[in-house]
C-alpha cells in the first residue's frame, strides 16, 4: 500500500514539531526515519498512524485520505508498534498476540485468529512461550511479542517505533530481519524509526533524515549518510568507512562548529 | 495446531475454575443461611425456606428469620460483593493502575461525607427513609465525576489520578470528622456506623437497588473486556487497534461511579473488597479482562459474604463490623499470596 505525507505541520500547543513535512513510501519498502532526539520521527508516525490529527497536511493511502477511514478500517490496515508501556497486568503472550486480532473481533475468538495468532507466533519462534505472563520475558523476547502482536492485525502499512530499542545485539538483528522480511513477502509498506544509523542503513531501503520536524534528505542509505549531512544534522564528527556490505559509520566526537 | 490446542485448553481451564468459584459460593450461601444469632437446625432452616415456595407447614420464627433476615442479608452482600469488586477491577483496567479502588479514588470518603450530612444536620436534597442513601449517592457521584475529569483532562498520567483521588478521599474525611466533631451523641453513633459499613440493616428493600445496579453494570463492562486488555499495553498501542479509548474509558468511569456509588449508598463504606477481589482474580485467571470481569465479582461476593457471615456469628448475638473481618480475613491472605508469586506485576 502506498503511503503519501503531503505538507504535515503538527505542534503539541505552541511547540511546533513537525513543519512541512513530505515523504511517499511504496509497499515492499523500508523507509528508515532517523534523526536526533525531538526532531518528530515519533509524532509523524503517530500522524500516519491516524492517532494525532496534524493542523495542516494530508496523509493519502493508495489515494484516500486518512480521515475518511473509521477507526476499524484504519485499524485493520495499519500495525504501529509504539514505545508502550509494560502492561500493569499479567496477560499472556498468547493473549498479548491475540489483541492484535481486536480489529477483527466480536467479543469472541474464531478459528481463524487463533490459527493466525498461532502462526505468527511459529514465525517469530515464540510458540513455546504461548502461555507465559508476558511480563516475565527478556526484553528481546518482549519485542518480538509485540511484533507478533503487529502482524496479527495483518496490516499493510507498518509503523514501527524503535522497535530495536534496550534489546542486544542479537535480538535487535533477528527482529529486523524478520521485519525485513515480512515487509518484502507480504509487501508491506514500513516506516521505521531508528536510532542507531548502521543498523538504520543495513535494514532500510531509503533513510528520512529528520532535523527539528523538517525532512534534511531523503534518499537511499549511501547518499543520506554522509558524514557531512550527519554533522549539520546531529552535530557530530562521523567517520565512514567501506565495507564489503556497503559502509560503516564511526561516530568519532561532537563537533565543535555546531555549538553555535 | 498444537498451540491453538493449548490455548483453548487454557481458557477452558480458566472457565472451570468460574464453574468452581460458582459452585463454591452457592455452597457458602447455604451455609450462610443456616448459621446465625438464633440457632435454628438445619431442618428448621429448610422447611422456612421451602415454606413460602411449596404449600409446607413451618413456623413463623423461623420463617422470619430465613425469609426477612438472613436471605436478604446474604443476597446483598453477594451483590455488594460482586458490584464493589467489578468496580475494582474496571477501574484498575481502565486507569492502568494496580491501585486504584473505589476507597483510593475517594468514592467511599465522598459517599461518607453525604451520609454523615445526613444523619447530623439532616440535610440533603430528598427528605425521609433514604436521606442518608441519597445523600450518599449523590457525593460518590461527584467524587468520580472529579476523578473523570481529571481523567480526562490531557497529560493526566494514571499515577496521578490515584494521587488525586487520595486527596478527594482525605477532604471528604477532614469535612466527615468536622461533622462527627459537631454531631451530638446519637447522630455521632450513627455517623460511626455508616462509615464502618456492614449489611446489618439488610432488607429485600436495600437489596434490590444494589442487585439491579450490579446486574445493570454487568454485561456493558464485559463487553469493554478487549477494549480494557488493549489498553493494558498503553493508550496509544490501544488506539491503534481502533479502540475509541476516550470513549470507553468515559463510559467504563461512569459506569464504575454508578456502581460505587449505588452500592455504597445502601452498605457503607467497605473498603478492601474492591481493590484485592480483582488482584485475587487475575491470581486465578490471568489478565485477560473476559475472565478478571466475572471471576473478580465471583471473588467480592465470596470473600464478602465469608466476612459477614463469620461477622454475625463469630461472637453472636454481638456483630463484628464486617469491614473489619473482610480485612482481618482477606489481608494476610493476600499478604501471603502476594509474597508467594513473587512476579512484577503486582506491586
Amino acid at each position: 500500500m502506498r503511503v503519501v505525507v503531503k505538507g504535515l505541520f503538527f505542534r503539541y500547543g505552541s511547540l511546533p514539531v513537525l513543519e512541512g513535512v513530505e515523504l511517499e513510501a511504496e509497499g515492499g519498502e523500508i523507509t528508515g526515519l532517523v534523526g536526533p532526539n525531538g526532531s518528530g520521527k515519533t509524532t509523524l508516525l503517530r500522524c500516519v498512524a491516524g492517532i494525532l490529527k496534524p493542523q495542516r497536511g494530508s496523509i493519502f493511502l493508495d489515494g484516500k485520505e486518512i480521515g475518511e477511514f473509521t477507526p476499524k478500517e484504519l485499524s485493520r490496515k495499519i500495525g504501529y508498534l509504539p514505545q508502550g508501556p509494560s502492561p500493569p497486568f499479567p496477560l499472556t503472550v498468547f493473549d498479548t498476540v491475540l489483541l492484535g486480532r481486536k480489529p477483527y473481533l466480536g467479543w469472541r475468538v474464531g478459528e481463524r485468529d487463533l490459527r493466525v495468532v498461532s502462526e505468527i507466533l511459529k514465525k517469530v519462534g515464540l510458540e513455546k512461550l504461548a502461555l507465559r505472563p508476558f511480563n516475565e520475558l527478556s526484553g528481546g523476547e518482549r519485542q518480538k511479542v509485540l511484533l507478533a502482536r503487529v502482524l496479527a492485525q495483518e496490516p499493510e502499512i507498518l509503523l514501527l517505533d524503535e522497535p530495536t530499542i534496550n534489546l542486544d545485539l542479537r535480538h535487535q538483528l533477528e527482529l529486523l530481519s524478520l521485519i525485513r522480511k515480512e515487509v518484502k513477502r507480504k509487501g508491506l509498506s514500513a516506516l521505521m524509526a531508528l536510532h542507531d544509523l548502521n543498523l538504520a542503513s543495513t535494514f532500510s531501503d531509503r533513510i528520512v533524515l529528520l532535523k527539528k520536524g523538517r525532512i534534511f534528505a531523503i534518499g537511499r542509505p549511501e547518499e543520506v549518510l554522509t558524514p557531512s549531512n550527519l554533522e549539520r544534522v546531529y552535530g557530530v564528527k562521523v567517520k565512514r568507512m567501506r565495507r564489503p556490505w556497503g559502509f560503516h559509520l564511526l561516530p568519532l566526537r561532537p563537533s565543535k562548529s555546531s555549538l553555535k | 495446531m498444537g498451540i491453538e490446542k493449548v490455548y483453548l485448553r487454557y481458557t477452558r481451564s480458566k472457565l472451570l475454575l468460574i464453574l468452581i468459584l460458582s459452585l463454591l459460593l452457592f455452597f457458602l450461601s447455604l451455609l450462610a443461611l443456616s448459621v446465625g444469632a438464633v440457632n435454628l437446625s438445619p431442618g428448621r432452616v429448610w422447611r422456612a425456606f421451602f415454606s413460602r415456595i411449596f404449600p409446607l407447614s413451618s413456623d413463623h420464627l423461623s420463617e422470619v428469620i430465613v425469609w426477612e433476615l438472613r436471605l436478604p442479608r446474604i443476597l446483598l452482600a453477594l451483590s455488594a460483593g460482586a458490584g464493589l469488586a467489578l468496580a475494582g477491577a474496571v477501574c484498575q483496567g481502565l486507569l492502568r493502575n494496580p491501585l486504584a479502588s473505589p476507597y483510593t479514588l475517594g468514592v467511599s470518603s465522598a459517599a461518607g461525607f453525604g451520609a454523615s450530612l445526613g444523619l447530623v444536620l439532616g440535610l440533603g436534597v430528598y427528605g425521609g427513609e433514604y436521606l442518608v442513601v441519597i445523600n450518599a449517592f449523590l457525593f460518590a457521584l461527584l467524587s468520580t465525576f472529579l476523578v473523570w475529569g481529571l481523567s480526562i483532562k490531557k497529560g493526566m498520567s494514571s499515577e496521578s489520578i490515584i494521587l488525586a483521588g487520595i486527596a478527594v478521599m482525605y477532604l471528604f474525611s477532614s469535612l466527615t470528622s468536622i461533622l462527627q466533631y459537631m454531631a451530638e451523641p446519637r447522630a455521632l453513633q450513627g455517623v460511626v456506623f455508616w462509615l464502618m459499613g456492614g449489611l446489618y440493616h439488610a432488607t429485600w428493600k436495600r437489596f434490590f437497588p444494589v442487585f439491579f445496579i450490579t446486574l445493570f453494570c454487568f454485561p456493558p463492562l464485559l463487553r469493554y473486556s478487549w477494549d480494557l486488555n488493549a489498553l493494558a499495553m498503553g493508550d496509544e498501542t490501544a488506539k491503534g487497534l481502533g479502540v475509541n479509548v476516550g470513549r470507553v474509558r468515559g463510559v467504563g468511569l461512569v459506569l464504575f461511579s454508578l456502581l460505587t456509588a449505588g452500592i455504597v449508598s445502601f452498605t457503607g463504606t467497605i473498603g478492601f473488597i474492591g481493590l484485592v477481589s480483582p488482584h485475587l482474580a487475575r491470581m486465578l485467571v490471568g489478565g485477560d479482562h473476559r475472565f478478571v470481569l466475572p471471576c473478580s465479582c465471583l471473588m467480592g461476593a465470596l470473600l464478602l459474604l465469608a466476612s459477614d457471615t463469620l461477622a454475625r456469628s463469630l461472637i453472636a448475638p454481638t456483630e463484628i463490623p464486617v469491614g473489619a473481618v473482610t480485612s482481618l480475613l482477606g489481608i494476610p491472605f493476600f499478604l501471603h499470596l502476594l509474597m508467594k508469586k513473587r512476579r512484577e506485576f503486582w506491586p
